[in-house]
């Protein structure tokens, strides 16, 4: 048996061996408040030595505004002393030699050392982890932020298909209140009486076997609001994991507008078309018939002139001149107007060596260039993608109007050049004729409508129309700049395609 | 003067680019004996030399008296009819007083007899090709002392 001497001895050098290697640090005080013991912990917490505390004050470790506080309540706690946490609820703090303030936690001990009544301190210094609940803190604050601010609605389930979350948007488009249906199923809330079997298997499928049609991309149906109106949503379901629940975030948007806009825009593209169809079905039948009357008038004036040959006064064969020029210029009007509704017809595109193209057109310009004299400047043009047929007339109703309206006396001059744009291809047509005053640059691509008597420039004024109608089924446009009395530029833009380049097969530069 | 006798008006101006229309209309009034002078233009710009006595009309006077009563087309090249108006507009009063203008148009477009009503300067709209009622009917409403 052990002198009960010598076991007090053995427990002392135990206790001061837990006292020294705690990883928690211990302060003792006596009721005064001055510190009696301080272990290493204790130390290298406060940045003191054991020596520098010893004898002073526990209040050389309480915050300057905290100290008259701690003074109280130490004292109450001499009253009644006994093993507890300290300052239960509040939030702690310490002060240590470099004046830094940090948080702590704080629990209570008591022993008495002969008639004195001494005080335990452990202390754990919990900076760390009220900053990692500060990050936990503001990561709730963002997402509730989110969730609050977010335009979709966002709607969570459990995997039993109980709401769980119900954020504001979803109280806006449904109408229910985030109180009302939390904790009701989704099934007897917004999904439409027909897809809420689905709903269930679905659900159920997806979490036995993992297979699922509906998760994860956007998927267009519809839902229900608190009145019972069904109505057009898009919506993503996402499946989420959280510390081992499964559960499902849906993202929802009334496409309600979104859904009237496509019906109407739809309804106007296919009113457009069908007019567009209407309109040029109207002038292809009309100038078709127009051309029968026409006939049988030119045919009735032919007629007479050979029967009166020889005896016709001069005023008969002037009414008969009036009567053949007019019915001419009818069919001419009335085969430009056919020709106008046929535009574009066969709207397959092809690629186009404009070099070619103007080329072609010189070619069958070739008497009048060399009557007038003409000198034409080609730079480098591309190929583009186009109507054979309509592009070779745009070229061609565009150079032969450069030559038409030339100045007299002097040689016309035409310059034909292509800007590329980064959509567009911009050809420029320059001459040196006549030129346009500015208040004519619109009407002159309107249909028929003509700036000179026929007496001076022969015509039915179609010609720029048509060019208006093939750079618009080009996806163009045509205008022009001009000075009167010294040359007109016409520019037009054709479509840029992927496969336009500038050097074709039968370009020969 | 008798007072059997018909009076006539000096002078009825026709603006038409198209030759043959103007031919008939000029014969129509001619038979119709209503006006001492029938002038004929092709274009607005040469109806407004022909006002001014300018152009080709410059120091003819004699040969050009005034116009009483103008039928304009609307649709001419370059310088149309309401081009025309606009020029008209801003002449000087004397070359422009008491002249009775009327619209001729074979257009079917309502807006444009709904912009002839509403110009000051266009006393009627009448539709091609010229009839003598029409003729008739524009001399009794503004030249009772012709017919």
């Amino acid at each position: 048996m052990k002198d009960p001497n010598e076991i007090l001895l053995e427990n002392e050098k135990a206790f001061k061996s837990l006292f020294e290697h705690a990883t928690i640090s211990i302060l003792v005080t006596d009721e005064k408040g001055d510190i009696n013991l301080v272990n290493p912990n204790a130390e290298k917490l406060f940045g003191y030595t054991k020596e520098e505390l010893t004898g002073k004050s526990i209040e050389l470790l309480i915050p300057e505004q905290l100290k008259d506080k701690h003074r109280h309540y130490r004292q109450q706690y001499f009253k009644a002393p006994k093993a507890r946490p300290m300052g239960l609820g509040k939030d702690l703090f310490a002060l240590d030699k470099n004046g830094r303030t940090f948080p702590v936690e704080i629990s209570l001990g008591y022993y008495k050392l002969g008639r004195k009544k001494m005080a335990v301190a452990f202390i754990t210094d919990v900076s760390e982890r009220k900053k990692a609940e500060e990050i936990l803190r503001s990561s709730e604050e963002t997402t509730r932020l989110i969730m609050n601010s977010a335009l979709d609605a966002i709607v969570c389930i459990d995997t039993d298909g109980y709401i769980t979350v119900w954020n504001p948007q979803a109280e806006k488009i449904f109408g229910w209140l985030e109180s009302e249906v939390k904790g009701h199923r989704l099934s007897e809330t917004i999904i439409p009486v027909q897809y809420r079997a689905l709903h269930e298997a679905g659900l159920k499928r997806y979490l036995t076997t993992r297979q699922h049609t509906v998760i994860n991309k956007l998927i267009e149906i519809s839902a229900l609001n608190r009145n019972g109106k069904e109505f057009p949503i898009e919506l993503t379901i996402i499946p989420m994991r959280q510390k081992d629940n499964d559960f499902f975030c849906a993202f929802i948007r009334d496409i309600t507008e979104r859904r009237d806009a496509e019906a109407r825009q739809k309804e106007y593209a296919e009113d457009l078309k069908r007019k567009n169809i209407e309109l040029e079905q109207f002038a292809y039948v009309a100038s078709h018939d127009l051309q029968e009357p026409l006939r049988t008038v030119s045919g009735f004036v032919e007629l007479l002139k050979r029967h009166y040959k020889d005896q016709a006064d001069e005023s008969v064969t002037k009414y008969i001149n009036y009567i053949t020029d007019a019915s001419d210029r009818m069919r001419r009007l009335v085969q430009d107007l056919l020709d106008y509704s046929r535009l574009g017809r066969q709207r397959i595109l092809e690629p186009i060596d404009c070099n070619q193209v103007v080329a072609d057109v010189l070619s069958d310009l070739t008497m009048a260039i060399q009557e007038s004299q003409a000198v034409i400047h080609k730079e480098q043009l591309p190929v583009i993608s186009g109507y054979a047929t309509e592009i070779k007339q745009l070229f061609q109703n565009l150079i032969s109007n450069s030559l038409k309206f030339r100045k007299p006396g002097e040689p016309p001059v035409i310059s034909i050049s292509v800007i590329p744009n980064e959509n567009h291809w911009q050809f420029n047509i320059t001459d040196n004729g006549i030129g346009i005053e500015e208040k004519y640059w619109e009407r002159i691509f309107v249909i028929f409508q003509r700036l000179h008597t026929k007496a001076e420039y022969e015509g039915t004024g179609i010609g720029l129309a048509h060019c208006k109608k093939i750079t618009e089924l080009h996806n163009g446009k045509i205008w022009l700049d001009s000075t009167p009395d010294s040359g007109s530029t016409f520019y037009f833009t054709v479509r840029k395609r992927s496969n336009d380049t500038w050097v074709g097969k039968g370009n020969k530069v | 003067m008798s007072h059997y006798m018909k009076q006539k008006l000096m002078c009825i101006l026709f603006i038409d680019d198209d030759e043959p229309t103007n031919f008939l209309n000029k014969l129509l009034v001619e038979e119709m004996g209503c006006a001492h002078h029938v002038q004929v233009v092709t274009s607005g710009m040469e109806a407004l030399e022909y006002l001014t006595g300018t152009g080709s009309f410059n120091n003819n006077e004699q040969n050009h008296p005034r116009p009483d009563l103008i039928f304009l087309d609307i649709n001419m090249p370059g310088m149309d009819g309401w081009e025309f108006l606009d020029h008209y507009q801003k002449l000087p009063p004397h070359q422009k007083a008491n002249i009775v203008m009327v619209m001729l148009t074979t257009s079917l477009n309502p807006d444009d007899e709904k912009a002839a009503q509403q110009n000051i300067e266009i006393s009627g709209f009448e539709n091609k090709p010229l009839q003598p009622e029409v003729i008739k009917k524009i001399l009794t409403r503004f030249f009772p002392e012709v017919c």
